[in-house]
């Protein structure tokens, strides 16, 4: 059976930050303890080839970097939260909620449909709320599995 | 009037050569050069069924001055962005066989003011629309939500607004509920995080996405037709067989079809059937006109009743 895509161990509730790159590097540092990525400064490169061609900080204070990538053994979803906020590109402002998606190469379609997932329930405040408040790691890894995982 | 948006438009030159083998000489027969990109293509069309349409474009360098030459011939009227990189040219190789190899140049890299600059000449050519078609990939260095955001910006303003794209954009436009979407199998199967390979997997896919708010989901399949979707409402159509010659440029000929006959239901899907069809049986990216257009051999089914739904594609 594979692992949850998301897992408390891949949640920080206080990233601290000056720029995308350090914030993704952070992340998927957490990717690569838990062995889910074989090599992150490989894994790191395809994110940020990715994010120059399109960045991905959306509205409201969102960055969702994402690659698919040689290095990623299965499908995972990283999440930080920060204060200060991080430059994801984004035009109205830094992103407090950052969502790295890794998925293996030939992973099939879970990359988009995680992406696609978020997108449609980040436009809802409620959403956004939920996670800023969360208490805990575990009330986030809920939070995403029961809305943005569907189960 | 129907405005299609081109964010990152092409001059499209086909080339046929016997065969193609990598690191000889080879010397090649006919060539053709088109404008390309699905929104120039979406507009091309419409003008061809003496549709008013308006292509909304960025252009910059010698080869944008060649786009632009090249669109006066055949049509729409043209706004355009002035921008400081080239305009990508595209490369097609058709072999003997019909194999077919494309070299895609990724296109200039946008500025966020020219990326506004597009934003904001779209916005205002798109007040008096019926229907605004955002086509195709981003150009490099634009936001994976940049067709979200117009999406957005343009719900209440007046016009409908369509998308036709994939991947990230697709994926974050979806979220900002266009009125349509045109997807392929392979998107499709990629919003779902599911295969699909009946009939019945369409239906079902597309219904999680109207069921998000969508309004209605027109997904080509090819030789197999288009299936659309609007509400819980489905059906599927096909065409009768027409030798096909070239691919390209047949979703885009279907969007054009579906919005023409104005976007509702099943009449709108068999005319959008046969344009696709149409323009899969002509060379090149040509768009078909009235004259290329049959209606014969075009099938409509009923799937809320639950036909067919288990035909595999």
């Amino acid at each position: 059976m594979p692992s949850p895509v998301i897992t408390p161990d891949l949640v920080d509730l206080s990233l601290e930050a000056p720029d995308r790159q350090t914030a993704t590097r952070q992340l998927a540092q957490r990717l690569a303890t838990r062995g889910r990525i074989t090599d992150l400064d490989g894994f790191l490169a395809d994110v940020t080839a990715r994010e120059q061609q399109m960045p991905t900080g959306i509205e409201g204070g969102i960055g969702i970097p994402h690659a698919r990538s040689t290095f990623v053994t299965e499908a995972s979803l990283a999440f930080a939260r920060s204060k200060v906020g991080v430059d994801f590109g984004a035009a109205d402002g830094p992103a407090h909620l950052i969502f790295l998606i890794a998925a293996p190469e030939g992973g099939g379609s879970q990359h988009m449909t995680i992406l696609a997932a978020l997108a449609r329930r980040l436009v809802h405040a409620s959403f956004r709320e939920a996670l800023a408040a969360a208490p805990d790691e575990q009330t986030v890894v809920d939070i995403v599995t029961k809305e943005v995982l569907g189960s | 009037m129907i405005v299609t948006l081109t964010a990152n438009p092409s001059v499209d030159r086909t080339i046929e050569v016997a065969a193609l083998r990598p690191g000889t000489v080879i010397r090649a027969g006919a060539s053709r050069v088109d404008a390309g990109g699905k929104g120039v293509n979406v507009a091309r069309a419409l003008v061809a069924h003496g549709c008013k349409a308006t292509a909304v474009l960025p252009s910059g360098g010698a080869e944008g001055a060649q786009l632009e030459a090249l669109l006066a011939d055949s049509g729409p009227d043209l706004v355009t962005v002035r921008v400081a990189g080239s305009i990508r040219a595209n490369v097609t190789v058709v072999e003997a066989d019909g194999t077919t190899t494309k070299l895609n140049e990724p296109g200039p890299r946008l500025s966020g003011a020219e990326l506004d600059a597009l934003a904001a000449s779209l916005i205002e050519a798109a007040a008096p629309a019926s229907w605004v078609v955002l086509c195709g990939s981003l150009s490099p260095g634009a936001p994976a939500d940049w067709y979200a955001g117009l999406t957005r910006r343009l719900r209440g303003t007046g016009p409908r607004v369509a998308i036709d794209t994939s991947g990230p954009p697709l994926a974050m436009a979806i979220a900002a509920q266009p009125d349509l979407i045109k997807p392929n199998r392979e998107e499709l199967a990629e919003l779902a995080g599911r295969p699909i390979d009946t009939i019945a997997d369409v239906v079902g896919a597309a219904l999680t996405l109207t069921a998000s708010g969508v309004h209605t989901v027109l997904t080509s399949l090819g030789p197999a037709g288009a299936v659309l979707v609007r509400g819980d409402a489905a059906w599927h159509s096909t065409a009768a067989a027409l030798e096909p010659r070239s691919t390209v440029g047949a979703g885009d000929a279907m969007l054009a079809g579906y919005l023409a006959a104005g976007a509702g239901g099943p009449g709108a899907l068999a005319e959008a059937v046969a344009w696709g069809s149409a323009a899969a049986a002509l060379p090149g990216s040509r768009m078909p006109g009235p004259g290329d257009i049959t209606h014969a051999g075009i099938h409509i089914t009923d799937l809320t009743t639950g036909n067919l739904a288990g035909f595999r594609l």
